[in-house]
């Protein structure tokens, strides 16, 4: 609906219920308020993502360190994390971007894990399986704040489009935000040849 | 299963079944005992009611009295075997098949009961009694773990009794003022007219308390709609909210349920996707809905069930170490809810 069309409709509503003004004008402000609100929630939930984001980001020197003595043929992997590492760290926070950058880096870990499982002497490694476990629950934080963030723009969505607050949303420029969906690289399984050469 | 535990299987086998003769036998008593109770009881009634009319019965009633007190001495022997079996042959048991656990005949955790918050829900408001049985405590795989049967009592107006209590009333009270002519005593006898309240169960479920395997603070409760009552909905509106109440993507969950959060990301971190379908398939394979709470890091799950673990029946003859099988089975169903919920998978931070 388009900010005139929804300015209009809204002057109807009111010169309709102006004798009942008293029920109408706290029903308005607090549909209006509730718009707010759930904008704020979106906002807050999403950077909820951004400091899981961050969080796994503090663990993967540590991963490195560890790993590079052992892993000497995955060479280029580690690099290559290390690189998107820093460039995430470089690049607008809130930008498409990074989060692609992000998923890139989640496969990248993905893969790694994987392949630990060819050096049983790195598997068993107490400090290699704390950081395992890190890593995991890095995951798992960032997979809940997306979910988080996802049902907060839901919330959000369903206001914006649904009658009455729709007519709110226009006039005060509410936009609908995009979910958190998982890219198309990040859905195919990570490569396990490797274990069964 | 391996030959010791045959072989002792085998003793408690012999064992019990001496038990079992011995409680048939006075079970033949008891069907004679009990209806004979029950007669007596309703004649004592009538007998006490007659005496308060005709004072010269009073030796009738006592006599009567007697003998009601005397058939109450015979306990059910059903229930006695029962109780021998769960007293001195499960615990037992248990030390062979399962040592990390220990198991109680009766018995349950307040303080976890308390602590899981399902008590404060309206649904559980009017609980006067909880009786718990079958307290089994210790580690599954390491984890922390205690179940036990619960049943939930509360007073209910039996409206038969107080009608009847307000009939009897109804002759007692003339009869009263008539004699209160005729006697000089001054002291008004009091005559009952009231309403009358029997303590019914209304739940009895299955508790499982366990160390949650993932490190959170803060608290997620899923409770069923259909336990959900006017006051729990009163209070969502009236006061401070404490709890956020979110949806998951599970669509029956969402039907069926309603989660509420102390905060969302740590509630969508608790009740991941493969938790949420795992309670999916468990409340649809018992058919029924469990109450959840997950509070700083530990799990409180209440199932609604009407089944009685470790049964006994009299009837059924105890030949060998086979007659244990059902036993074992259902004490290893307990793992089996820890690995269903997937709460042994210990792979984030908490070990």
């Amino acid at each position: 609906m388009n900010k005139t069309t929804a300015f209009i409709t809204l002057i109807i509503l009111t010169i309709i219920t102006l004798p009942i003004f008293f029920i109408t004008i706290p029903v308005f402000i607090s549909i209006y308020n509730g718009l707010v609100r759930k904008k704020n929630q979106v906002e807050y939930a999403f950077s909820g993502v951004d400091v899981e984001l961050q969080k796994r980001g503090e663990l993967i020197p540590n991963l490195v360190e560890s790993v590079k003595k052992y892993m000497s043929f995955e060479q280029n992997t580690l690099k290559e994390i290390v690189e998107l590492r820093s460039r995430i760290t470089q690049i607008n926070p809130g930008s498409a971007e990074r989060f692609s950058l992000e998923n890139n880096l989640t496969e990248q870990l993905k893969q790694v894990m994987v392949t630990i499982e060819n050096y049983p002497d790195l598997k068993s490694n107490e400090n290699m399986l704390h950081l395992q476990r890190s890593l995991n629950e890095a995951e798992e934080q960032i997979s809940a704040a997306r979910r988080a963030y996802n049902a907060s723009v839901k919330t959000l969505n369903d206001s914006i489009q649904a009658f009455p607050s729709n007519l709110f949303a226009s006039i005060y420029d509410f936009t609908i935000r995009p979910y958190f969906i998982a890219e198309q690289n990040s859905k195919s399984a990570p490569n396990l040849k490797g274990l069964f050469n | 299963m391996d030959k010791e535990l045959i072989v002792f299987l085998n003793e408690q086998a012999q064992s019990l079944e001496k038990s079992r003769i011995k409680a048939v036998n006075l079970n033949r008593i008891y069907s004679v005992v009990k209806p004979l109770r029950k007669l007596l009881k309703g004649i004592l009634i009538v007998v006490a009611v007659l005496n308060c009319i005709i004072p010269i019965l009073l030796p009738v009633t006592i006599t009567i009295g007697i003998m009601f007190l005397l058939t109450l001495a015979m306990n059910d022997p059903k229930a006695v075997f029962e109780s021998n079996l769960k007293d001195n042959f499960l615990p037992k048991i248990f030390e062979k098949t399962k040592p990390n656990l220990s198991y109680s005949s009766y018995g349950y955790n307040n303080k976890i009961l308390k602590e899981s918050e399902i008590l404060n829900k309206g649904f559980f408001a009017d609980t006067i009694e909880i009786e718990g049985e079958d307290y089994t405590k210790g580690k599954i795989e390491n984890i922390d773990v205690e179940f036990f049967e619960i049943k939930f009592h509360k007073e209910v107006t039996n409206y038969t009794k107080t009608a009847g209590g307000c009939l009897l009333s109804l002759i007692l009270i003339p009869i009263e003022i008539f004699k209160n002519i005729f006697d000089n005593d001054n002291q008004p006898d009091d005559v009952f007219a009231g309403v009358i309240k029997d303590i019914n169960m209304f739940y009895s479920g299955f508790f499982m308390y366990a160390d949650f395997n993932k490190n959170f603070t803060g608290k997620i409760m899923m409770i069923p709609k259909q336990n959900e009552n006017l006051k729990d909905k009163v209070d969502e509106i009236f006061t401070p909210k404490s709890l956020t109440k979110i949806s998951v993507e599970n669509q029956n969950i969402n039907d069926n349920y309603s989660i509420y959060t102390s905060d969302v990301q740590t509630g969508y971190y608790v009740l991941s996707q493969n938790l949420i379908d795992r309670i999916n398939i468990l409340s649809v394979k018992e058919n029924a809905l469990p109450i959840i709470s997950f509070i700083e890091g530990k799990i409180y799950f209440l199932i609604p069930w009407k089944k009685n673990l470790f049964k006994a029946d009299i009837y059924t003859k105890i030949e060998n170490e086979n007659y244990f099988l059902n036993y074992i089975e259902e004490i290893n169903s307990f793992e089996e809810i820890v690995k269903n919920l997937n709460i042994d998978r210990r792979i984030w931070s908490k070990a």
